[in-house]
């Protein structure tokens, strides 16, 4: 398949409309952008010249919220005209989406729903993936979900991730705060994802920060993108990427946002992990 | 003929259609019970309340970028309040939320609790809602001075521009134009008095300013008429029923000059 994942392997930043002007005049080397295509499916604007300018400057990702590919339903064809959309506008280095589901029967519910984790569900993820693949004409990377709750199935849900952007010959997107996520919430192992995940296969690593919420009898990790990355996901990044080596890594940060300069603080931080290995890959 | 290893796991595992359907209607409101045969850990039961909240919060904090005069006018616990209520009557049906709330100020013209104690609130909703469509309207050209060099004079009323596409008219019979403008760009917001009576306001976008101001009713008419196809001169007279006074060439320059006819759209 044609345009495969471009984006260098170096770290971005998930870009909020309160850093524009930031972002416009940063001077990163190998700096990049990854906006959701849903906060950009307007017909003009504003807020789409601003992507237009800082997408003229630096790598840009489309991470989509709302495809919906882990649903019973295929994707739905109004929403893949919209993406489609600013795919050609901006011909971005990556495109990618997640393995959830946040539609069914016409109605959209704005979060990022679990797939039940069953052969079937893999057939029609895997089914939903090629579809988008084949009307965006690329390949497109898809994200492993943050878990809160252990749902019945005849398959792991590290199976149902990558056997289905197998069959459907999409790259991963790996999410290394979800595995922390999904190992606490479920009583799991992060083992079990890194082993599982074929580092070759894997086009983008997003690192991000969870909020701990404590219940009556139970603590549960939100995914929430609203704290700073956690030592314990900075440690599965280094491991990850000494296993796997450089990768494109996006700083993820949507609620409590900090100064831009704040953001590119932990910029630094996965560049300087990026570093290590791209020296040692060069000294072998 | 009966399979009964199918009809094992069937009785294991519910069909995965059901597993949406049930998780589906537990987001609208239904109640847990149904999605305990799709649980692994039982425990688990009370995190469902995670996706609950994350339905509602996403789509009600996406509604308070749309509506910042409504959400500073009745504070973030009313607003939520009134969310959960429009949630229920309409759910989202786009997957990109930047389509989402044109039927707000619909909801809150007919919600019982505002209707009776805050008749001002959905229209001023349609202004918040007309700034958002001046935000994200297509990016076509206005008229310009420069695109009328060659016509002769007594040509030009016979003209029909249209307005531009950001463009949102809107009458009122409460002040709700002072109360909005006071909401979004005073610090301290103004007393309006609600005996200040009807108003009339036009919200569009030049290049990429979303501009907005009180209008007469003669302007109104005179721009409603334009809006609807009808021709400089024709709209000019529907303005003159209201002012016999109303100066087209006065009227047709300041407009020219503010951007809100529809241009020539070359490719």
């Amino acid at each position: 398949m044609t345009h495969q994942n471009t984006l260098p392997a170096c770290a971005g930043l998930g870009l909020k409309p309160q850093h524009y002007r930031d972002a416009l005049a940063a001077d990163g080397d190998g700096l990049w952008f990854e906006v959701h295509p849903e906060n950009y499916m307007v017909a003009g604007g504003p807020r789409l010249a601003w992507l237009d300018a800082i997408a003229e400057k630096f790598p840009l990702s489309l991470h989509g919220v709302g495809l919906s590919l882990g649903g019973p339903e295929r994707p739905d064809p109004d929403h893949l005209a919209r993406l489609k959309v600013l795919v050609e506008r901006y011909q971005p280095a990556s495109v990618s989406e997640h393995v959830a589901w946040s539609r069914l029967g016409g109605t959209y519910f704005a979060d990022l729903l679990p797939p039940p984790p069953t052969r079937k569900t893999l057939l029609a993820l895997a089914e939903h993936i090629a579809q988008t693949q084949d009307y965006l004409g690329r390949q497109i990377l898809v994200e492993n979900p943050a878990l809160y709750l252990s749902l019945q199935g005849d398959i792991s849900m590290v199976e149902l991730y990558v056997e289905a952007a197998r069959m459907a010959g999409a790259g991963l997107l790996f999410d290394l705060n979800n595995i922390y996520v999904c190992a606490q919430n479920l009583g799991g192992s992060t083992a079990e994802w890194l082993d599982a995940v074929p580092g070759d296969a894997v086009g983008e690593v997003h690192l991000a920060g969870f909020t701990r919420q404590d219940n009556a009898n139970d603590t549960v990790l939100i995914d929430s993108h609203g704290a700073p990355i956690s030592d314990a996901v900075w440690d599965l990044y280094a491991r990850f990427i000494a296993a796997a080596g450089p990768k494109p890594t996006l700083i993820e940060r949507d609620e409590n946002i900090p100064d831009f300069d704040v953001l590119m603080g932990e910029v630094a931080q996965a560049n300087a992990v990026l570093g290590r290995h791209a020296q040692g890959a060069d000294d072998g | 003929m009966l399979c009964l290893g199918a009809m094992h796991r069937g009785l294991m595992m519910a069909e995965p259609r059901d597993f949406y359907e049930n998780f589906a209607a537990l987001l609208r409101g239904a109640d847990r019970d149904a999605m305990a045969g799709h649980l692994e850990n039982q425990n688990h039961m009370p995190r469902f309340a995670i996706h609950q909240s994350n339905f509602r919060v996403t789509v009600t904090k996406a509604m308070q970028g749309i509506y910042k005069a409504v959400m500073r006018l009745v504070g973030e616990e009313y607003f939520t309040g009134l969310m959960a209520e429009f949630l229920k009557e309409t759910p989202p049906v786009s997957s990109s939320l930047t389509h989402y709330g044109a039927a707000f100020p619909g909801f809150l013209k007919t919600f019982a609790p505002v209707q009776k104690d805050l008749p001002w609130l959905s229209p001023v909703a349609r202004l918040d809602w007309a700034w958002f469509c001046a935000y994200g309207a297509a990016n076509t050209v206005a008229l310009g001075a420069s695109d009328l060099q060659g016509v002769a004079p007594e040509l030009l009323p016979a003209r029909a521009p249209g307005l531009h596409g950001s463009c949102t008219l809107l009458r009122f019979s409460v002040p709700a134009y002072s109360i909005w403008r006071t909401n979004i760009e005073d610090d301290d917001v103004q007393q309006i008095a609600l005996e200040k009576g009807r108003e009339w306001a036009l919200v569009w976008r030049q290049d990429m300013q979303i501009r907005h101001t009180a209008l007469n009713r003669a302007q109104y008419v005179f721009l409603d008429a334009i809006g609807g196809g009808r021709s400089l001169a024709q709209s000019w007279t529907d303005a003159r029923i209201n002012d016999p006074q109303f100066d087209l060439s006065k009227e047709f320059a300041h407009w020219l000059n503010a951007g809100v006819f529809q241009g020539e759209q070359h490719d």
